[in-house]
């Protein structure tokens, strides 16, 4: 498999240069507020209710 | 002995039907017009009845419960083959006797069904060949099948009907998912019949009686999966569960072989209430350009269709995501109006994997938001991220297409010692992998579970990369993480890229 270069997949012309995140920025603070709110909720489907525990697969 | 038919909707119900179940009866039942139309598809002209048949499945049930009925039920079932080819008695006697080659029906053999001689509920063990290409169906054996001395195979995942009686829908489920598990040669894993799924569920929270089996618990499913030798995982939300939440763990957990359970719910309570199938195979679009959108991207939104075992229709039974909502059997044939959703899924997985999909995705989703603030400015479409749980074989297989020349950690990823099971995800941008990154799924969710990452970008891109991490190692960025191990994720990654 060969090295992905630049050109196959930035904006045409684009260097990707280093820059310094700035949390003053309030689309990233934003995105970071966004990112832990997603986590929590995936994390929640790790525990089932009650209610589906003690739910019968049942059809009538 | 045996008897040769043409293929046809009458013959097939002719052979499904018995002392208790009529012709007609038969032609009523939904598994019968799914058969037909499976059957028909594949291109099946000809069937072949091998009369008392021994189906041990069946055997373990009829010993449980039916030999103890007033009614004397038969011991012997029937068991129906089906084959592409066109040939006669006379034919199929000159295959017997060895006179004829075997090759031509071994290429023409679509797979069997056998006929219980009980009432109603006749589909018993079913192994059918799948449809083709694209789908991909993960959980599929070949399953030998002797036939009066001949050989034949089908590659395909055993389905059968609740009986209603040693097994509800829960038990069926339950019963192919075990099929696919034995499937990677894990010893571990016991196959059970029905009659002995069910009483391995234990009693309900109710302390109602097991058999006749209504239907079971989520919980006694879980039981009786671990008395089979695997672990669940149960998976749910207060209401019912996203699509793109069961496309996410289908894709997941598909890497390791094993079907995973669906408890779907039907709008209409009150007539069908809810109901176990079991996911064996996805229609999956290849990776391609997601434009930049405030939600993560994920592969397994690629998924378009699944195919499960839906004890009430037939094998691989196609579950399609419309804009419209979730079309299956039920609302597609039988209750137009009727609305499915996802109540829970039960993933069952071998108790070495410890640690979740929602673990992954949570950690996952910290390095997206890192590589996004780089990268964003510079894309025009989207970082895509496809989680999957894999053996070490498998990760090694593909590590082995690397180029040494390019890859000189390649020796070190092959030779290395590693988990059994691994978690890794992905990075794509529209087709190109940029990134993976590996997991230990056997370990401790709050340590650092890191493997090692493989950087697919050019020298250049990487030491921007490298440049990119270290001068902002920060508070504020290490609370993505949030967890003991935050610092520790952050600088493998680091490490990880700049010895790429």
């Amino acid at each position: 498999m060969a090295k992905i270069s630049a050109s196959q997949f930035l904006k045409p012309g684009a260097k990707l240069e280093a820059k310094k995140i700035d949390f003053n920025d309030p689309a990233i603070k934003a995105f970071l507020e966004k990112t832990i709110e997603k986590q929590k909720e995936i994390l929640r489907y790790k525990t089932p209710s009650k209610k589906t525990l003690e739910s019968v697969i049942q059809l009538f | 002995m045996y008897n040769v038919y043409p293929f046809s909707g009458e013959s097939l119900a002719f052979c499904l039907a018995n002392q208790f179940t009529t012709v007609s009866e038969i032609k009523q039942k939904g598994h019968f017009t799914y058969l037909l139309t499976y059957l028909t598809d594949l291109g099946v002209n000809t069937i072949v009845v091998e009369d008392e048949y021994v189906s041990k499945d069946y055997l373990h049930d009829y010993t449980s419960y039916y030999s103890l009925c007033f009614e004397a039920y038969p011991k012997y079932c029937k068991r129906i083959h089906f084959f592409q080819s066109v040939f006669n008695t006379q034919a199929f006697d000159s295959l017997v006797l060895g006179t004829t080659p075997i090759e031509p029906y071994q290429a023409a053999y679509i797979g069997f069904t056998v006929a219980r001689p009980i009432p109603h509920a006749v589909i018993g063990f079913t192994a059918l060949k799948t449809y083709g290409a694209p789908r991909t169906f993960w959980a599929v054996k070949n399953y030998p099948v002797n036939l009066f001395g001949l050989s034949f195979h089908v590659a395909s995942l055993a389905f059968q009907e609740q009986d209603s009686v040693v097994a509800a829908c829960a038990t069926a489920a339950i019963w192919s998912m075990l099929h696919g598990a034995v499937q990677n040669g894990n010893h571990a894993i016991l196959l059970k019949s029905p009659s002995e799924i069910t009483k391995n569920a234990g009693n309900s929270s109710d302390g109602h009686r097991l058999f006749p089996n209504t239907g079971l618990e989520v919980k006694q499913i879980s039981e009786s999966i671990f008395n089979a030798g695997l672990v669940c995982e149960i998976k749910s939300e207060d209401e019912s569960v996203s699509v793109e939440f069961v496309k996410k763990i289908v894709n997941a957990y598909s890497g390791i072989g094993i079907p995973i359970i669906l408890v779907v719910n039907l709008s209409d309570q009150e007539t069908h209430g809810l109901h176990a199938v079991t996911v064996c195979g996805f229609h999956k679009e290849p990776p391609k350009a997601v434009e930049v959108d405030t939600e993560m991207s994920f592969m397994s939104d690629n998924i378009t269709k699944l195919y499960a075992h839906d004890d009430q229709w037939g094998p691989f039974a196609r579950i399609e995501f419309t804009d419209e909502g979730i079309i299956t059997p039920w609302n597609e044939q039988e209750l137009s109006a009727c609305e499915v959703q996802f109540d829970s899924i039960i993933v069952a997985v071998y108790p070495k994997i410890r640690i979740s999909y929602e673990d992954i995705d949570k950690l996952v989703r910290a390095y997206d938001f890192i590589l996004s603030i780089l990268f964003n400015a510079y894309l025009e479409l989207d970082l895509v991220w496809d989680i999957r749980l894999v053996m070490n074989t498998d990760y090694r297989k593909m590590v082995q297409d690397l180029d040494p020349g390019l890859y000189p950690q390649k020796l070190q990823l092959l030779t290395e010692s590693r988990p059994k099971y691994i978690w890794i995800a992905s990075c794509y941008v529209a087709d190109e992998k940029i990134l993976d990154i590996t997991f230990d799924a056997t370990g401790v969710s709050q340590a650092m579970l890191a493997l090692n990452a493989i950087s697919y970008m050019e020298d250049s891109l990487n030491t921007e990369l490298v440049d990119f991490l270290r001068s902002n190692k920060t508070h504020d960025v290490l609370t993505a993480f949030h967890g003991p191990s935050s610092e520790k994720y952050y600088d493998f990654l680091v490490n990880a890229i700049a010895q790429d």
